[in-house]
């Protein structure tokens, strides 16, 4: 049987905003469980708690109703086999480390804004995951070169190399401060820097908020190509509005939707697409 | 350790590639820490200044003392005795002033000259002290050398004067200008020359030879004095009544009659046939303590008259050998009519007592005499030619036998008086004067009736009144002065501590502000920084450290600013300058260690001003901090 990524059930997350004049609350009712390979898109309308949900799922946000809390477990890999940590636990026994340890070498996140360090340079933020799972210096290089051109990030040079003369104002991109990128470069360079580490889950947030839909396409395509081929057992979980795009990418939907009787939302559907194939994948009710 | 050097990595990058938006923050902290390295640099400049002129004033320093109760006599060498024993004396000082006229070209200007010396705190203070290589220098108030039209350097021309013998007399030396004096206040014809200058002032005026200006006595000889006397009785067998003996007693003279054959015969001088008939005897002054009391000046009347007895008493002073010539010299003067002169070879051959020169009675074929004095002078011994004194009672005797005289070829008689000083002078009592051709009294130390002394600070000024007064001195100090200069310092030091602090408080608050903004406006970094994996210790230590990297440069740039403002402010512009009556004259002294002090005060107030704010900062959620991010 296919252990899964990701598994989460009876998950409620309330949360209190001195802004706001009531609590926001966030649930899963149902197992949700994601698989590797899996390309899980999160849709919902706005303020349906996508972003809140995927605080917690990415680690980023301890659950606060672990009463609630059936199972909450990531598998991380530990050389061919996936082996189960449980997130319950370590979040009820306050192991803040191993959490932090689990989102750091194991979940990438690409960010709506792309959320670039914007003192460094394109290769120096890809490889700053890199540096904090404390990769070698030579195997950083060559992993930072590697995604710069799966990713097409070293377009103004070579353009420069191809015209036979070095253009005024050229510069490898690469070595460029982030702020210099143009929209899709710097979404491409946040997707290429979620994945350097080579993660088993990647969160990738509204992939299309900065972008127009076409951009994002080819980003998420480069994106997903990448994934597939470096990890068998990578998943992906994108959140987005657009239904075109989860269509076109996605391998399971989720479908979440503003609570009736409190400010919040909720998963009301969790689909797989038929021809994804994918044994042991379990939608609740 | 890896991530702890890469979040100093990620701290450095964000500080240099983001200067930008860092640079404020740290010419803030610049901003604030400036103040503390100009208070430092203000401590040891211009407060250190005011300090010290407070604690080292002259005028809280001074002492004035004199020997009212003591009643020793205030010399030279006394005030060096007090500099050099009495702990705390800086320098000793006698306190006199003497008028003299200076002049330089057609200008001339009475002055009052004050005694100094270099070291003089005064004129140290006022920045025109006597330098230890010119004891001709004169420092002469502003209104002195604007009236002389002179300047430093320049000659100057004293002229001191005294009255002698009825008549005025001036002398003159040439001094050098050594510094003036600037009193704005005091607009009087002053000055200052080195108190042993003035010392020599007096010794002229009070009629001393002064050798190492040239100038002469004025002229008046030392006093003669008299070893002994020797009493002349005619008869064998006569002598001194007990009553005489006694009444000479109650003067200070003892009977002796130890006289040498040479003496009974006066050289020579008295007749060999009549030299049995005298009886002769010695007054020697009781010698007391000092060496000086056996020396005195009686007249020979008298003494004569003292006794009840017909004696002649002569002064005496023996027989003087003239160095190189075989020859001897003897004072002997009488009275014109005394019947010891009809004893003599020839009445007239004893000079009379009113001649006083530097002659001898020519006797026989004696040629003049040369007798060499000290320096290879020789002083001229010229034959005198006396009236006829007439002999005594005998005239016609003594006619008679003057056909008979035989005058002692080396012996010279030469007047008493002239004998005394030649004495005097072989014992050092008196100096030649080639000027007047006399033997004049040695110039005797000045004597000071007040002195003065400076304390090595006000401090020093109780014990060393406490070691004056010991010593039998009269004393005035400030000693109310040194109270309210100690309050004074006090409140100095404590002005600039409470400033200090008031500014370092501030500081620290003003960077706690700067940072939590900074912090805050790099939520959105942190937020990214937590999403991917770094730890709150993580946040936190590079929040430290970027504070630190601001606070090292801020302390760089103060430093640098210090230096400039120090610079400028210690620029001598042209006094007719417009810029010189804006610009403050203070003294900022900001040393390297003041810079280090400020920089380590800069990181320490950046990183205690930062804990907060990192605190802060590693307590962010995580994807809050991104959201708030994006809006900051």
């Amino acid at each position: 049987m296919t252990k899964p990524v990701l598994e989460v059930e009876g998950l409620v997350q309330r949360l209190q905003d001195r802004e706001r004049p009531e609590e926001f609350v966030v649930r899963v009712e149902q197992r949700l469980t994601v698989y590797p390979k899996d390309f899980v898109a999160l849709l919902g309308p706005s303020g349906c708690g996508k972003t809140t949900l995927l605080t917690v799922l990415g680690l980023l946000r301890a659950p606060n109703e672990l009463a609630d809390l059936k199972q909450f477990s990531f598998w991380v890999e530990e050389g061919a086999e996936l082996k189960e940590v449980d997130l319950k636990t370590a979040w009820q026994r306050r192991r803040r480390a191993l959490v932090e340890g689990v989102r750091r070498k194991h979940i990438g996140f690409a960010l709506q804004s792309g959320e670039l360090l914007p003192a460094l340079t394109v290769r120096e933020n890809i490889e700053c995951p890199l540096h904090l799972n404390g990769w070698s210096s030579l195997a950083r290089r060559e992993r930072a070169s590697h995604l710069i051109g799966a990713f097409n990030l070293r377009r103004a040079v070579a353009e420069a190399k191809q015209a036979g003369r070095k253009k005024e104002g050229s510069y490898d991109l690469a070595e460029a401060r982030v702020n210099k990128l143009s929209g899709g470069e710097y979404q491409r360079v946040s997707l290429a820097r979620a994945i350097a580490h080579k993660p088993q889950l990647v969160f990738v947030d509204e992939p299309t908020a900065a972008l127009n839909r076409e951009l994002a396409k080819g980003a998420l395509e480069q994106f997903k190509q990448m994934l597939e081929e470096e990890n068998r057992h990578a998943a992906t979980i994108m959140i987005t509005h657009d239904e075109e795009l989860a269509e076109e990418f996605a391998t399971v939907v989720i479908r979440m939707e503003p609570s009736k009787n409190e400010a919040g939302g909720r998963v009301v559907e969790v689909m797989r697409k038929a021809e994804c194939g994918v044994a042991g994948m379990k939608e609740g009710d | 350790m890896e991530r702890f050097g890469y979040s100093v990595k990620l701290a450095a990058l964000d500080f240099t590639r983001l200067w930008a938006s860092t640079q404020h923050h740290v010419i803030i902290v610049a901003g604030i820490v400036l103040p503390i390295l100009l208070l430092l640099g203000l401590k040891r400049g211009h407060v250190a200044e005011l300090r010290e002129e407070l604690l080292c004033s002259p005028t809280g320093r001074q002492v004035m003392f004199w020997s009212g109760q003591q009643g020793a006599l205030m010399t030279t060498a006394l005030l060096g005795e007090i500099e050099a024993q009495v702990d705390g004396v800086e320098i000793a000082l006698p306190e006199i002033d003497r008028i003299v006229d200076l002049s330089a070209g057609d200008n001339e200007q009475g002055v009052t000259l004050f005694a100094t010396k270099p070291g003089d705190p005064t004129l140290v203070q006022a920045g025109c002290d006597l330098s230890g290589d010119s004891p001709m220098g004169l420092v002469l108030s502003r209104l002195v050398v604007t009236k002389l039209a002179v300047s430093i350097g320049d000659d100057v021309v004293v002229t001191v004067r005294r009255r002698a013998g009825g008549r005025e007399e001036s002398a003159t030396v040439t001094c050098q200008v050594a510094g003036v004096l600037d009193q704005p206040t005091e607009k009087t014809a002053i000055g200052f020359a080195n108190f042993e200058l003035l010392d020599k002032f007096e010794q002229w005026i009070r009629g001393f030879q002064v050798g190492s200006l040239d100038w002469p006595s004025s002229g008046e000889q030392v006093g003669p004095k008299y070893p002994e006397y020797l009493v002349f009785l005619e008869g064998r067998s006569s002598k001194l009544t007990d009553d005489d003996i006694r009444s000479l007693g109650y003067r200070g003279f003892e009977v002796a009659e130890d006289v040498t054959e040479s003496e009974e015969r006066l050289g020579g001088y008295v007749q060999a046939d009549k030299a049995e008939a005298l009886r002769i005897m010695r007054l020697r002054p009781i010698r007391g303590a000092d060496a000086k009391q056996s020396f005195v000046n009686y007249s020979a009347a008298e003494l004569e008259s003292v006794t009840q007895a017909d004696d002649v008493v002569v002064p005496w002073n023996g027989f003087f050998e003239v160095a190189e010539s075989g020859k001897k010299l003897m004072g002997l003067s009488l009275k014109r009519r005394t019947w010891l002169r009809n004893y003599l070879v020839e009445p007239d051959i004893a000079f009379h007592s009113s001649v006083d020169t530097a002659s001898y009675l020519p006797a026989g074929d004696q040629a003049a005499l040369q007798v060499p004095l000290r320096d290879g002078v020789l002083l001229n011994v010229g034959p005198y030619k006396p009236e006829t004194v007439g002999g005594g009672d005998g005239g016609e005797e003594d006619a008679g036998a003057a056909e008979a005289v035989e005058y002692p070829q080396d012996v010279f008689v030469v007047p008493v008086q002239f004998l005394a000083r030649l004495r005097a002078y072989g014992r050092g009592d008196a100096v030649y004067d080639a000027a007047t051709g006399g033997f004049v009294p040695v110039p005797e130390p000045s004597v000071y009736g007040k002195a003065k002394l400076y304390a090595k600070t006000i401090d020093d000024v109780p014990p060393v009144v406490d070691s004056l007064l010991s010593k039998k001195f009269s004393v005035i100090s400030e000693s109310g002065r040194i109270s309210e200069i100690h309050e004074q310092d006090s409140s100095l030091q404590l002005l600039v501590i409470v400033v200090g602090l008031g500014v370092f408080l501030f500081g620290v608050l003003t960077v706690l502000s700067v940072l939590v903004d900074s912090t805050d406006r790099k939520r959105g970094v942190i937020g990214i920084l937590r999403v991917m994996g770094v730890s709150r210790e993580g946040v936190f230590i590079l929040v430290l450290i970027r504070a630190a990297a601001i606070g090292v440069l801020a302390g760089v740039v103060a430093g640098v600013a210090g230096w400039a403002i120090e610079y400028v402010l210690g620029l001598q512009l042209p006094a007719d300058s417009v810029l010189a009556a804006w610009k403050p004259d203070i003294n900022i002294d900001i040393q390297a260690m003041d810079v280090v002090v400020v920089m380590l005060g800069a990181v320490a107030c950046a990183g205690i001003g930062a804990v907060f704010p990192a605190w802060k900062a590693a307590r962010l959620d995580p994807f809050d901090a991104i959201v708030e991010g994006r809006f900051s």
